[in-house]
């Protein structure tokens, strides 16, 4: 059993983990479709690749303040039991996206063969998940 | 570096290929990232809808809450507490809509009501102002509003708060952050803001 405090908690958690994944695989394929069809110019797209890594962390962050020791990460566990999931497996997959994150937000994207580099690492470093739609 | 960010609500992703700065809405719902913002609906009942590919791209399509007294809130995170000047659509390019219902808060503060009992016809569109302009003018005739946030929690409430007819239907939303920290700056800068806000 769990509160519906904690149950909110994880329920929301998983919504922005699993959202921000989405996000990350989508917006990397924009990049690369966006300046290919010059819909962006490298400048344009090197901006906006640095302002959506930028919240990327940010989003990130949400899940740190709530995984960590204390009264917060108890609830947080309590309501991934009820759901199934391990907390451990969250963590990993925001290890993941962070790594990605900050490479995508320190990365050179000077030259659209850059932008290109840069959005498959994106792809590369976050993993593709299923979805029922 | 500005930071001017716009949504065309809509469908379909590709019904139509946004501009420099401008990203689609698709009922995305909170938080979504893209276009260097995180955004989203955060709560509501709200649909989409694609209208007419032919038109200005940023009236192509809707969202839109029905005004069963029920109200959808539509939430993006700010870079920083600023001045920011708002560009609206608030209409329909196929269909008359009889009452149309938009709220701008910081936050939890409210900034501006568009309450227009009268609502709009097909191929029609309330400005940032509440002003109704006609499809054909509103790209180069309507008029925004500037408005300071306290908070970097910008909401959007659409739908009437009471039941009134048919939907309240947006368009597009665009935001030009004029000054972080909420600086003034001088009238003839904003004027060269909001001109380049409306191209």
């Amino acid at each position: 059993m769990a509160s519906l405090e904690e149950y909110t908690l994880a329920r929301d958690s998983i919504h922005n983990v699993e959202g921000l994944r989405r996000d990350m695989r989508r917006n990397a394929a924009g990049y690369k479709s966006d300046v290919a069809s010059a819909r962006l110019t490298v400048v344009q797209a090197a901006e906006i690749m640095g302002q959506d890594a930028r919240e990327y962390l940010r989003r990130l962050s949400w899940q740190d303040r709530v995984d960590t020791p204390g009264s917060l990460r108890v609830k947080l566990g309590n309501g991934f039991a009820v759901l199934g999931v391990v907390l451990a497996e969250v963590r990993l997959a925001v290890n993941e996206m962070r790594a990605a994150a900050e490479a995508l937000r320190d990365a050179s994207k000077a030259t659209a063969a850059e932008i290109n580099t840069t959005a498959d690492a994106v792809l590369a470093r976050v993993a593709a998940h299923e979805t029922v739609w | 570096m500005a930071w001017d960010k716009g949504w065309n609500f809509r469908d379909t992703a590709a019904y139509v290929t946004d501009g420099t700065n401008e990203t689609y809405v698709l009922i995305d719902s909170y938080p979504t990232t893209r276009n260097g913002v995180t955004f989203g609906w955060a709560a509501g009942a709200q649909q989409s809808r694609d209208r007419d590919s032919t038109v200005d791209r940023r009236l192509a399509g809707i969202n839109f809450q029905a005004n069963n007294g029920a109200q959808s809130n539509f939430r993006v995170d700010l870079p920083s507490t600023a001045d920011y000047i708002v560009t609206l659509a608030l209409g329909d390019t196929a269909y008359s809509q009889g009452y149309q219902y938009w709220r701008l808060l910081d936050n939890t503060t409210v900034l501006a009501t568009i309450d227009d009992t009268n609502g709009t016809v097909g191929d029609n569109y309330d400005d940032a102002t509440g002003v109704n302009r006609a499809e054909a003018d509103w790209p180069s005739q309507n008029a925004t509003i500037q408005k300071t946030f306290a908070s970097t929690t910008l909401n959007v409430k659409i739908g009437a708060p009471t039941a009134q007819a048919d939907s309240s239907t947006l368009a597009h939303l665009f935001l030009s952050q004029v000054a972080a920290g909420g600086l003034s700056i001088p009238v003839a800068a904003q004027s060269y803001r909001q001109r380049r806000v409306m191209v």
